[in-house]
């Protein structure tokens, strides 16, 4: 009796094999993943770098932008360090930049998590942003807390909801959802169309900007929205939408687009015939997917809102070839363009401050302007007043600038200080 | 509505619920006959839409070739994670043991697999141009690599009909999908039907990798998009019943379709997911039955 | 041919099986009868393979078959019926039957040639072509038991035939039980309730009788059926 009561609980042969198994597999990828996503750290007794920690999102949602917000970052690094690392005042001397960073699996709470460790177990010197408008916002309790300032990045956040969080220590650099709508507003405007389909993906960030859109459209007066309707992210058909934009015929399509439903609606406009003059696409239309989807000849005369240039300045250009160098081709994006511009901003401000403490570069961010090779950025309640936005034109394959305008709302005005490609308009038919 | 539209509209329906019902039918398939719920059938749709990527990209191999190629790979990849699978886990008598195991194991696969790629190929997404360009058809204009993806589609599920019900193997497979029990009784090699299983759930998703690879953008996460949908559509369909996870998908595709153009897309997945809700608390053994016995 | 030595099986604390030897000779037909959970069903399972007893041994033509698989049993020559019919519901007749047969050929020809002579013989070849969720209560028993021949045995255990079944029918099958035996030289391990079709119709060779997982008679079947422990059995008097 007793012998079988062993038998029955006792875990089997198979059993113990299978459980080693798991937990060799376990260790040996937790191992792996240990070795790739972190940096090892040294501990230098003289200070002789500055320690930089973010957390990023290489998997779950956004693992497609994180990588390349990483890689800009990365970039930045073997960039900055070339020059032989920033020069602290404090420290009488350059000082060059050693990244820690995690994963955040594209989840807000660990990412949350993550900056503390950062913060308390690695004890990092500074911060950078990490992927995403609801990861921002999610560190933004963790910053205030201990006092770091973060320059943000891939958040687009309105004004409002940026005056609620309260916010000391967050700095948003991406045109507010009202700027880009009101800049999109401003360049139908000038290409004086009469009639706009303005379609949208269901996150917050495109709602917002298809609002705004919608709202400025209608107050100039210049032309009629004629059709305004959303669709949800994970979407695999918007024919039933673009059958009824069809029918309508309007003069432009903007779609404030969300990575990949950019494809998916450029293939339905073809497929289904619809030959708008001017069709403006979000996020997702200045994206290496994008490039590679379509043909050239498809592509011609598509529009891809955008807020830097690597023509612009010679400084982004030389980012930007190193970019290519390092990891193959890749269309300016606005995630490279933001990437390197919150980089460079906070090395600004570090030296302004010439010193590492966090509190007193927080003073020169809030204070300073700052001239970088993205536009000149100067923060106002926490967001960037400067901030441009870019329209690039696919043509003959590449990304080519054809409008600009630069400031926040209301003030955002025309650009005419750069160099321009000649716009094709309107776009010739798929 | 116009007829053309009409025509658009069933051509578009079935375009998506071919490939859905496919996705579902060799995840059931799996499941139904051993057991195991496989966590890395997304991933193998992943792999399969990278080796068409790189092939295209690379050496210009087009993706029709594709199908072979791939489907022969991920064919490959899968003996040893059948033999893993099937030592550790098969060997047990006990399905709670099986599908618990199954999960666990094959959910470390798929993390690997997922990691591995994204390592090796990173996270960014990519795509390929191949046959984008428009054709007229009755009226009606596609795109043209849409149009093969369909058709492909079809032709593989015609295989399919043809291996399930009029082979052999298609007696046998279906016999253990609905009393396996039976079926170790009657002398049937187990192991070999296993097998077979694997090698058939397998070949499913490298097709549907190829097919989705042209339309869609990949990553190496999108995997478990398409194992969700898989499941949900294999379990409203029925488990166990492939021809259930077929006619499934098609009316999920039907729905999706009808609900944008009528409703309008913002509704879509809450009144798909209503329908599924609906679907399973008044059939909770799916729209077609289920073909597995619960001894 | 079918030696079970000392087998035991437990389900918690429920002796399902408590020591059971017995053994089956050479072309017989023995009864197996009990009252309901006396473990017949259980002494079947264990003997093809499906649940692994917990003590005790199986040797079946010398060769112990204790722990292997029921497909490797199976092959070796044990097919059964099932209590209450077990068909795949999903096919028709013959591919139930073609299902039992492709282990054996390997060829789905050979396979579906060998189902056609059994169903033909049997006399059902009419319904070949039928679904079997569309046949009736005595239908399926048969096609169960065409199934089992077509595996070409040399042992069968039969769970339950008789029940529900016309006089007519248990005529029928009784005497195609005769047949396995007679004709395939078939040893024939049955488990009935209605004794009389045992007694008279198949007139079995020995019967063997279970209570509470023991064995608690053996013999011709007329001597079994008056052992004192077989009638309290049955009428669920204990003696205290």
């Amino acid at each position: 009796m007793k012998k079988l009561y062993v038998n029955k609980h006792a875990i089997t042969k198979i059993q113990t094999i299978l459980i080693i198994t798991v937990i060799v597999i376990a260790a040996i990828a937790g191992g792996l993943i240990y070795y790739f996503m972190t940096q090892p750290t040294q501990q230098v007794a003289q200070k002789t770098s500055i320690k930089i920690g973010f957390s990023i999102s290489l998997s779950g949602v956004g693992a497609a932008a994180g990588t390349e917000q990483y890689r800009a970052y990365e970039i930045w690094r073997k960039w900055i360090n070339e020059q032989g690392g920033i020069y602290v005042e404090e420290y009488k001397r350059k000082l060059s930049v050693e990244f820690i960073y995690y994963d955040d699996a594209s989840e807000p709470a660990r990412a949350a998590s993550l900056y503390e460790k950062l913060i308390v177990e690695d004890k990092v010197d500074l911060l950078l942003a990490p992927w995403g408008t609801f990861i921002h916002l999610a560190i933004v309790p963790v910053i205030e807390k201990y006092k770091i300032p973060v320059v943000g990045n891939t958040a687009g956040v309105d004004i409002e909801k940026i005056n609620e969080l309260n916010t000391k220590y967050m700095f948003f650099t991406w045109p507010e959802p009202k700027t880009s709508a009101f800049s999109l507003t401003l360049f139908l405007e000038e290409l004086n169309v009469k009639s706009v389909a303005i379609l949208y993906a269901q996150t917050d960030f495109t709602v917002l900007n298809a609002k705004w859109n919608k709202q400025y459209i209608e107050e100039k007066g210049f032309a009629d929205v004629v059709i305004y309707e959303g669709y949800p992210l994970e979407v695999t058909d918007v024919s039933g939408i673009l059958l009824k934009v069809k029918d309508k015929n309007p003069e432009a399509v903007v779609v404030h687009s969300y990575p990949a439903d950019a494809i998916l609606v450029t293939s339905q406009m073809k497929e289904l015939k619809i030959n708008p003059k001017v069709f403006i696409l979000g996020v997702g239309g200045q994206l290496l997917a994008y490039k590679q989807r379509f043909d050239d000849q498809t592509k011609e005369g598509v529009i891809a809102i955008n807020n830097w240039h690597p023509d612009f300045y010679p400084e982004s250009k030389e980012l930007y070839n190193k970019y290519i160098l390092e990891y193959g081709y890749n269309p300016p994006s606005h995630t490279l363009g933001l990437g390197w511009l919150s980089c460079l901003v906070l090395q600004q401000a570090i030296e302004k401050a010439g010193t590492l403490n966090p509190e007193k570069i927080r003073e020169k961010l809030a204070t300073e302007t700052f001239n970088t090779p993205f536009g000149e950025v100067k923060f106002e309640n926490q967001v960037n007043i400067k901030s441009l936005v870019v329209f690039d034109q696919w043509q003959e394959g590449d990304l080519k600038p054809v409008f600009v305008t630069k400031g926040s709302y209301p003030n955002v005005e025309k650009a005419t200080e750069y160099k321009l490609a000649q716009l094709i308009f309107p776009k010739p038919e798929w | 509505m116009e007829i053309t539209n009409i025509f658009f509209i069933i051509f578009l329906s079935l375009q998506i619920g071919l490939i859905y019902g496919l996705i579902a039918l060799g995840f059931n398939l799996l499941y139904s006959s051993t057991r195991i719920i496989n966590i890395t059938y997304g991933d193998f749709i992943t792999l399969s839409g990278y080796i068409t990527f790189w092939l295209y990209s690379l050496y210009n191999i087009s993706p029709f070739l594709s199908l072979g190629i791939s489907s022969f790979f991920l064919i490959l990849f899968t003996l040893p994670f059948f033999y893993i699978l099937e030592k550790f886990v098969l060997s047990s008598k006990n399905i709670l043991y099986i599908e618990i195991w199954g999960v666990i194991i094959t959910f470390g696969f798929s993390i690997f697999l997922q990691g591995t790629m994204s390592y090796l190929w990173s996270a960014q997404s990519r795509s390929y141009a191949y046959l984008d360009n428009v054709i007229d058809f009755f009226g009606v204009s596609f795109l043209l690599n849409k149009f093969l993806t369909t058709i492909v589609a079809a032709l593989l599920i015609f295989l399919l009909y043809f291996l399930l019900f009029k082979t052999n193997i298609g007696i046998m497979l279906r016999g253990v999908i609905q009393d396996p029990e039976l079926a170790s009784n009657l002398g049937l090699n187990m192991r070999k039907i296993f097998l077979i299983a694997f090698i058939i759930s397998s070949f499913i998703a490298s097709i549907s990798g190829v097919l989705l690879s042209m339309s869609f953008e990949i990553n190496p996460f999108m995997g478990s998009i398409y194992l969700i949908l898989a499941f949900v559509i294999a379990v409203v369909g029925g488990i166990g019943n492939p021809l259930g996870s077929l006619i499934s998908g098609i009316l999920f595709g039907f729905v999706d379709v009808i609900i944008s153009y009528t409703i309008g897309p913002s509704l879509k997945f809450f009144i798909i997911y209503s329908l599924l809700l609906l679907i399973l608390i008044y059939r909770p053994w799916g729209l077609m039955g289920r073909g597995v016995r619960y001894a | 041919m079918l030696e079970i030595r000392n087998i035991s099986k437990h389900f918690g604390g429920i002796k399902a099986l408590d020591n059971v030897t017995l053994s089956l000779n050479q072309n017989e037909i023995v009864g197996l009868i009990g009252p309901n959970g006396s473990g017949k069903t259980t002494l079947f399972n264990v003997i093809c393979g499906l649940l692994k007893p917990d003590k005790g041994h199986i040797f079946f033509n010398g060769k112990e078959i204790t722990n292997l698989s029921p497909e490797k049993i199976s092959r070796l020559g044990i097919s059964r019926t099932f209590q209450g019919t077990r068909l795949v519901e999903d096919l028709t007749v013959i591919e139930n039957i073609i299902i039992a047969t492709l282990p054996l050929t390997n060829s789905y020809d050979k396979a579906e040639e060998l189902a056609r002579t059994v169903i033909n013989k049997l006399g059902i070849e009419k319904i070949g072509e039928v679904k079997v969720t569309a046949l009736t209560h005595y239908e399926r028993k048969i096609v169960e038991l065409a199934r089992t021949i077509a595996c070409k045995p040399k042992v069968v255990l039969i769970d339950e035939i008789m029940a529900g079944l016309s006089e007519e029918e248990q005529q029928n099958i009784a005497e195609i039980m005769v047949w396995m035996k007679k004709e395939m030289n078939a040893t024939i391990f049955w488990i009935e309730h209605i004794i009389r079709a045992m007694i008279k119709l198949v007139k079995v060779d020995r019967i063997i009788a279970l209570e509470s997982g023991k064995l608690i008679a053996e013999g011709k079947p007329e001597e079994v059926i008056t052992n004192k422990n077989v009638i309290e059995a049955y009428l669920g008097i204990t003696n205290v």
